[in-house]
């Protein structure tokens, strides 16, 4: 009970735990958004170029980009972008998390749309385009939820990888759930409290996304035929 | 109103249509036979640019196709597809109604008022609010049908309508596109309901390996068939 104690109270540690939280939580939401809008992004773009065989230059950068972010080291991702890139900089550290989650994220999240899209009948985007819509309109309206929908699942699952991955960022000096508790731990000689306490609150963390996700495919269950 | 020239359609090696020539009078019922690959369906897909033509001229009203919008044609040549092709994430009032609001060619209120009038000929009114995985198959292709309606085509373009259909849906679906044709709607139509080419089509053409082998009225092509491949494909059918 003592080491509980020291873990937590002494020194007002609890509030370091809940910054390390906080902290955490910023750079997945900041990250969760950064990666939508790149995986989308380069999802359209690819299926773009496979449907109309447009935008050639983008369809190679953006493959080059999924295939070297997927191919090396998160950690090395961050600190290339935190010890070169910003090298000079002077930028908010927390931003940098953000930054480099979201473009590690960015490399999964397209693939998993790609399958979404690539999932939905290709009858969909003939229909569509048969009454009259262009290609971007039929993506729109017919293909994209329907894809979307389909592409939740392993959505949730890419989530759940970035807030554990996010525990990395203490390297750089980014102080989140990890670095806190790592910290706590230092400073008590006592290990147990600090990370099995920092462990429940990931746990928490990441059952909490897998229900939301679960309630949200419930919700549009209607969508798939 | 349609012209096709030359038309030639390959993929890679393989020649899907090999100089296809045909002219569409405006209110002409076509039924298109054949067996299965011989391009019927191809012939459909490059009149309305779901294929891009390798080689040849389509003219719609006298101009070439491929100096029309795609998006534009298509809302003058409408498509039924084997396999309805119904959006599966919307009901069936907004599966009729999403393309002309989103397009703007009528108000919500216009758009759903028409749409309910077509449900109500066809009496599914009481599937509006549905999704079209709770319909029949026969239902489904009724509900595409109405979805293309809507938009005032001037040409429908139907391949195989009762492919995917038990007897009684295909009772259905061509008592349905007999109406539509009374109403002088022009119509190609790719089936192998035999009983009913002959007495819809006002012109019936035959189709084997990417060209068409024999066109002519009901009467020539299944009371007195001369070419020796028609001969042979109908009694395979009939049989």
């Amino acid at each position: 009970m003592d080491n509980l104690y020291k873990s937590l109270i002494v020194d007002d540690r609890y509030l370091l735990i809940l910054n390390g939280l906080k902290n955490t939580i910023i750079i997945t939401i900041g990250a969760i958004i950064i990666g939508i809008s790149i995986g989308l992004f380069i999802a359209l773009i690819q299926h773009n170029y496979k449907e109309n065989k447009k935008n050639n230059i983008l369809y190679c950068l953006t493959s080059l980009y999924v295939k070297v972010i997927r191919g090396t080291p998160v950690l090395l991702q961050l600190m290339i972008i935190y010890y070169i890139i910003f090298r000079t900089a002077n930028i908010n550290i927390i931003l940098v998390g953000i930054l480099a989650f979201g473009i590690n994220s960015g490399a999964y999240v397209s693939e998993i749309f790609r399958a979404g899209i690539e999932a939905v009948d290709k009858g969909q985007m003939e229909a569509g385009k048969s009454l009259g819509l262009t290609y971007w309109e039929t993506m729109r309206y017919i293909v994209l939820p329907q894809g979307f929908k389909i592409s939740l699942p392993p959505l949730g699952n890419e989530f759940v990888t970035l807030i554990k991955e996010t525990s990395v960022a203490g390297y750089i000096g980014i102080m989140e759930l990890t670095k806190s508790g790592d910290i706590i731990a230092s400073r008590t000689y006592n290990y147990f409290f600090p990370l099995i306490i920092t462990a429940i609150i990931y746990l928490i963390l990441t059952l909490g996304i897998t229900r939301c996700l679960q309630f949200l495919e419930k919700g549009e269950s209607n969508v798939r035929g | 109103m349609l012209e096709v020239k030359n038309l030639v359609k390959s993929f890679g090696e393989i020649t899907a249509l090999n100089n296809i020539n045909l002219k569409v009078k405006k209110g002409e019922k076509i039924i298109i036979i054949g067996p299965s690959g011989c391009g019927k369906s191809t012939l459909l897909r490059c009149i309305n640019l779901l294929e891009a033509p390798t080689s040849g001229i389509i003219k719609y009203e006298g101009i070439e196709t491929k100096d029309i919008k795609r998006n534009h044609l298509n809302q003058k040549i409408g498509m039924i597809f084997q396999s309805y092709n119904l959006f599966n994430h919307l009901t069936i009032i907004k599966n009729i109604t999403v393309v002309p609001i989103k397009l703007k060619l009528m108000t919500k209120e216009e758009a759903y008022q028409k749409a309910y009038k077509l449900l109500d000929e066809m009496k599914l009114r009481d599937k509006a609010g549905r999704y079209p995985r709770e319909l029949s198959g026969g239902e489904k292709q009724r509900v595409a049908i109405i979805r293309s309606l809507i938009l005032e085509p001037e040409i429908l373009l139907i391949d195989e309508p009762t492919g995917a259909l038990d007897p009684e849906n295909i009772k259905d679906v061509l008592k349905l596109l007999e109406e539509i044709s009374k109403k002088g709607m022009t119509m190609i139509v790719v089936t192998h309901e035999m009983n009913f080419a002959s007495y819809f089509a006002d012109r019936i053409i035959f189709m084997d390996q990417g060209k068409i082998i024999v066109e002519g009225k009901s009467k020539e092509i299944f009371v007195n068939p001369k070419n020796e491949r028609l001969k042979s494909f109908l009694s395979k059918i009939r049989t």
